[in-house]
């Protein structure tokens, strides 16, 4: 048994199926969870390229599958990642169960996952720039539907990707000739500043990044989450590919100066937009913008902590916008109107709901206390060693996003008051809500306090970058 | 034996005359592409592109794949056309329009954008600045004003129909170049792959665009 094979076919196999039961939204959510944890254990527990007795018989978990004469391999390191991206998907399916979402979000988001492990394993990568632009084609669906009909995040997004692909493409042609003529190094010059311009592109770097908060201000709050969260993230998950496997990439000083530049250009202008609106989407865009900015940062330093706190960042962020999109879709119920305004309106039936939005938006803040803050002020003194400036750049981004939710906690009080008791026994939120949002909460915080539970387990994600790089 | 011979000069015909066939058609159907708004004029333009576009593959590609991707023009063309007859044929109010024999600023810019770019596109294939071997200049020029005038569409467009023809005439453009270096089938199919997946995206955007009001969304 191949696990690539296996790890991208069960998804697709379980996406029809869960697309033809359609209208049985609970069977939908137990068949995506099971395949989610049963590929999680698969990929923790399976010896690779061995052979192991499975209920009596023998099975052989082979680490590669060859199809119409390409290879998807699976090696060790990829592991922990794996394992990540299944249990983010395994809860946002959960996620997905709590709040109202399509129907086409499951069949979807198994679909994506199908993508993203092929992204991960086909070999040459240059093949992984086909099935991102498949992945962007895919994401179109769920972004724009019959209750969030905007069309601009869309067509931006799907513009955006279909100009990055072509210079990956690129890249693993010139790759391709230097196997050829070793002594050209030009070729390598060349495929390295392609690779860089498809990869900033893919991943929203100024000013491609436009449709960020156009997909948070007016798609479906989970949707928005999963796409910003885990969608994106695949694409850094190619750029590491890259990077452990291409020494003279790791080598290339420059491309990780253009990576700590685009970070620090994604903070500037994520805060400076930050500050005027009105709009929780368009908060949470870029609030998101600034912390992938502090994440290409992070990689940019080229050290091997620095890739420590990159997966740090990476992981508070998957879970804030968790709790944000459960947060956000609880108080608008499918109201695409996300202004501040019509969340005080919301808000008294809704109080659960908005802490997890502000808990939730303080933690992508880096809010101290808040589990987005250890890893960004561990990146703030990285930077400030040799980058003064910069790391005065991310600290104002951040105070900036503060004082967005500080501005909005502020409004919200003098609407209701917080601490009166009689808000929370009115709330008509359903349990699991209620429940999710008082969990989150505890976790979130916890980790702002405790933040090495985390760290401990998330940094073995790009160990062997950080290995490498030492 | 004869009929083999003939087959053959035929397609050796077609490969010597396609290059300035589909040059000139190309010239003459990517402003239409570009200015126009009107579906009516866009959806027989982009069937004489995708034409002239398999026409030029010839120069690059074996006649075999070059059948490949005219099926595949083709089931493109048909989920365009077919959206195209289920979201109605007619143009709004804001679209450009020349009204006694006014041009509209828009027309405007869109003709002297369309020139600009033209020029551009012609000197990244008269420089040598493409980091591609060259088959033929006539290739080379069609697949950059391609590339060139998908990236104007792109930037300038906000309906899916037009932002679509941009992806294809942007990403056929550089397929046209980059079939020159990589001509395996498994690529001519991923690139099809993502071609009928785009035109599928393109077409349900744009029957959803057509469900509610535009306009409220461009204002945005």
């Amino acid at each position: 048994m191949s696990l690539p094979m296996v790890m991208i076919v069960a998804p697709i196999v379980v996406a029809v199926g869960t697309y033809i039961l359609r209208r049985f939204v609970w069977i939908q959510l137990i068949l995506s969870c099971t395949t989610m944890l049963f590929l999680s254990l698969l990929a923790q527990k399976a010896p690779i390229d061995q052979m192991v007795v499975v209920f009596g018989r023998d099975m052989y978990f082979g680490s590669s599958w060859a199809i119409l004469g390409r290879a998807f391999v699976m090696v060790n390191h990829d592991i922990q990642l794996l394992t990540f991206l299944f249990i983010s998907v395994l809860i946002f399916f959960v996620c997905g169960a709590l709040v109202s979402v399509g129907f086409m979000f499951y069949p979807i988001l198994l679909g994506l996952v199908a993508i993203i492990m092929a992204i991960i394993f086909v070999q040459p990568f240059v093949y992984a720039a086909l099935f991102i632009q498949l992945m962007a084609v895919l994401c179109v669906f769920i972004m724009t539907d019959k209750i969030y009909d905007n069309i601009k995040a869309s067509l931006r997004y799907l513009s955006f990707v279909s100009i990055g692909v072509p210079f990956i493409l690129m890249a693993g042609w010139q790759l391709e000739m230097f196997q050829v003529t070793p002594d050209n190094t030009d070729l390598l010059v060349n495929a390295s500043w392609m690779l860089g311009v498809g990869i900033f592109v893919l991943l929203g770097v100024v000013p491609f990044h436009t449709w960020m908060p156009i997909l948070s201000r007016r798609s479906s709050p989970i949707v928005a989450s999963f796409v910003i969260s885990i969608v994106q993230l695949a694409i850094l998950f190619f750029l590491v590919d890259i990077l452990v496997e291409f020494e003279w990439m790791r080598n290339n000083l420059q491309f990780f100066s253009a990576l700590l530049f685009c970070g620090i250009f994604m903070a500037l202008i994520g805060g400076i937009f930050i500050l005027n609106q009105e709009n929780i989407g368009n908060i949470m865009g870029y609030s998101a913008l600034i912390d992938w900015g502090c994440t290409l940062v992070a990689i940019g330093l080229r050290l091997p902590e620095s890739i420590g706190i990159a997966t740090m960042i990476i992981s508070t962020r998957v879970l804030s916008l968790i709790v944000w999109g459960v947060g956000v879709s609880s108080v608008f119920n499918n109201d695409n109107n996300k202004t501040i305004h019509n969340m005080q309106n919301h808000m008294k039936s809704k109080p659960y709901s908005t802490i997890a939005i502000f808990v939730a938006g303080m933690s992508l803040g880096a809010m101290p206390l808040f589990a987005g803050f250890p890893a960004r002020w561990a990146l703030v003194n990285l930077l400030s060693d040799n980058y003064m400036t910069y790391s005065i750049i991310i600290v104002v981004a951040s105070i900036f996003i503060w004082l967005c939710y500080l501005n909005l906690l502020a409004k919200m009080h003098l609407r209701y008051d917080f601490f009166d008791k009689n808000l929370y026994k009115q709330t008509r939120e359903n349990k699991g809500v209620v429940v999710f949002s008082l969990c989150s909460f505890v976790v979130i915080v916890g980790l702002g306090i405790a933040p090495q539970f985390l760290y401990n387990r998330v940094v073995l994600i790009f160990d062997t970058l950080s290995l490498l790089l030492n | 034996m004869g009929n083999i011979v003939d087959s053959m000069s035929f397609v050796e015909q077609i490969v010597g005359w396609s290059g300035y066939i589909a040059l000139v058609s190309v010239f003459l159907v990517l402003p239409i592409l570009v200015v126009f708004d009107d579906r009516k004029i866009l959806v027989p333009s982009l069937a004489i592109m995708y034409l002239m576009l398999s026409l030029l593959f010839i120069n690059v590609l074996a006649p075999q794949i070059v059948g490949i991707k005219l099926v595949v023009y083709i089931i493109v063309w048909l989920m365009v056309f077919v959206s195209t007859q289920h979201s109605g044929w007619g143009f709004s109010k804001s679209t450009l329009g020349i009204k006694r024999l006014v041009i509209g600023a828009k027309f405007r810019f869109r003709i002297i954008a369309f020139i600009i770019v033209a020029i551009v596109g012609w000197q990244f294939a008269n420089n040598g600045n493409i980091p591609f071997p060259v088959v033929s200049n006539s290739v080379t020029l069609v697949a950059t004003q391609c590339v060139c005038q998908g990236l104007l569409l792109l930037s300038i467009s906000r309906r899916p129909l037009k932002v679509g023809f941009g992806i294809f005439l942007m990403l056929n453009g550089f397929g046209l170049l980059y079939s020159v270096v990589e001509s395996a089938l498994m690529v001519v199919g991923m690139l099809a792959l993502i071609d009928i997946s785009i035109a599928l995206v393109i077409c349900y955007l744009e029957l959803l665009g057509e469900s509610y009001k535009l306009g409220d969304d461009l204002k945005t």
